[in-house]
This record gives structure tokens, C-alpha cells and sequence, in this order.
């Protein structure tokens, strides 16, 4: 008779995944688009409206975007300023971040050779091709900050 | 419906769009420069109207909404087939996905054409 193997089933753990940047940002990138598409929507049909969907004129784009635009909160900026200011920086960190995957995954530009391990081992995510392109996404955000600071709050 | 087009090649076009919209979304937010709230207004230096005599301009707004509504329904796509898989699920999400996109697209369109042959 043949004994039954004890095999204990591991089933996927949250940790596997969420254990380094590389995982949250291709978490993030999928939850931005979301917001970002849904947005997409959202944004073309108030811009038509306020087109007046082919009859445009200075008073349907006035009554639409000032309902649209809501009351004054911070200097010049309106509610609607700083909805669309969080959606701009949201747009510029997935597509800083979407081109950093797009030269990875669809390129291959920046990952590492295979090689012999030996220790101290160093995690591909962590080599510094890739580093260089998490620097670079970094800094577009903060020069893309500034920028965009300046329009919606200041200019 | 879209099995008839390879998943690689929906894939290849994202990442295109991807490409084509971090140009013409850039000029999208180039063009609040210096102001937001001046950009927005209809009359104006960078009001909208002169935003709309801009045929450059217009023909990346054009570019954008094309770009975006393909890149942004098949990112949609994606993020709902990999939530949940089935039969009937996966023909739901590829019909209610193309609709919307149509649907975006075709009202998109209607108001830039109509908005360019007024003014």
C-alpha cells in the first residue's frame, strides 16, 4: 500500500507581490489607467457639452465650464483646477512610468545579461540600468510638479 | 469579435499610442501654458478660441482622441480580463469596451468637426 504523500498546499500570498517597487509601480500603473480612463470619458463628454456638440458658442462653454469649474478655493484655482491638476500629475507619473516599461518589456533596453550567481547576489530590479530609468521617471515627475504648480496656482 | 485580432498585436498598439500620446498629450498640457484658468477661458490670448483657430493644435487634439480612447479601452480591457475569466465574461467586457470606445470616438469627433466648421 502506498502511503499518501502529506503535501501542504501554499496558496499565493499578497506579500509575493507587493513586496518591492517594481510591483507597485505595475500596480500603480494599472490602477491610474483606470482613474485615467474613466476620466477619459468623463472629460469628453463635458468638453463636447461645452462644444455644444458642434455649435459652439461663448456662452454654452461659460455656463458648462463654470459649472464645471466650481467655486474659488486657492488664488485663481477653482475646484475644478485642482481636480484636473491631480489628473495631470496622475497622467505624467504613468506616462513617465509607462515609457520606463515600454523600453523594458517591448524593447528589452536596460535589463541585465544573464550571468553566474555569486554572491552577495543583486536583484535585476535593483541593477543599475533599471535604476537609471526609475531615477529618470523621478525626475520628469518633479520637473513636470514645478511646472504644472506654476500654471494651476500661480500664472 | 476581437479574437479576430492577435492579443500581441492589441499589445503592440498600446504601447504605440502610449508613445503617440506622450507627444500629444504634452502638447494638450503645453498648450494651459502660462495659465490654467486663462486657457480655459473661451476669449483671450490662449482662450480656447484661439486654441480652436490653431489647426496644429487641432489636429493633435484630433490625434489625442483617438490615441487615447484606443489606448485607455484596451488598457480597460486588459485590467478587466485579468479581474475575472469566462466565457461569457470575456464576449461581455470586448462588446461593452468597443461600444464605449465607439461611442467616445463618435462624440469626440462630432463636436471638434463641428466646432471647426463654425469658426
Amino acid at each position: 500500500m502506498t502511503e499518501k504523500l502529506a503535501t501542504k498546499r501554499n496558496p499565493p500570498k499578497w506579500s509575493l507581490w507587493l513586496r518591492g517597487l517594481d510591483e507597485w509601480l505595475l500596480i500603480f500603473q494599472k490602477v491610474s489607467g483606470a482613474i485615467l480612463a474613466i476620466y477619459l470619458i468623463g472629460h469628453t463628454l463635458v468638453i463636447s457639452t461645452a462644444l455644444g456638440f458642434g455649435h459652439p458658442s461663448q456662452l454654452t462653454w461659460d455656463r458648462v465650464i463654470g459649472l464645471i469649474e466650481g467655486p474659488r478655493v486657492v488664488g485663481v484655482a477653482h475646484v475644478g483646477t485642482i481636480i484636473e491638476y491631480l489628473i495631470a500629475l496622475l497622467a505624467a507619473v504613468h506616462g513617465a512610468n509607462g515609457v520606463r516599461l515600454i523600453l523594458m518589456q517591448y524593447f528589452g533596453l536596460g535589463l541585465p545579461k544573464p550571468e553566474r550567481r555569486t554572491y552577495p547576489m543583486i536583484p535585476s530590479p535593483r541593477k543599475s540600468p533599471q535604476l537609471v530609468y526609475k531615477y529618470l521617471v523621478i525626475a520628469v515627475v518633479i520637473v513636470f510638479i514645478i511646472l504644472a504648480s506654476y500654471v494651476a496656482f500661480v500664472g | 469579435m476581437i479574437s479576430m485580432v492577435a492579443k500581441s498585436t492589441l499589445m503592440k498598439w498600446h504601447y504605440i499610442t502610449g508613445l503617440i500620446l506622450v507627444v500629444v498629450l504634452g502638447i494638450h498640457l503645453a498648450f494651459r501654458w502660462p495659465s490654467y484658468e486663462a486657457s480655459i477661458q473661451w476669449s483671450g490670448p490662449h482662450g480656447v478660441y484661439e486654441q480652436l483657430l490653431n489647426i496644429g493644435y487641432m489636429a493633435a487634439i484630433f490625434i489625442l482622441l483617438y490615441a487615447a480612447t484606443y489606448h485607455a479601452m484596451n488598457g480597460l480591457r486588459t485590467l478587466l480580463l485579468e479581474l475575472h475569466q469566462g466565457r461569457y465574461w470575456n464576449t461581455a467586457v470586448n462588446v461593452v469596451i468597443i461600444a464605449l470606445g465607439i461611442f467616445i470616438v463618435i462624440v469626440g469627433t462630432v463636436a471638434l468637426v463641428g466646432a471647426l466648421q463654425v469658426i
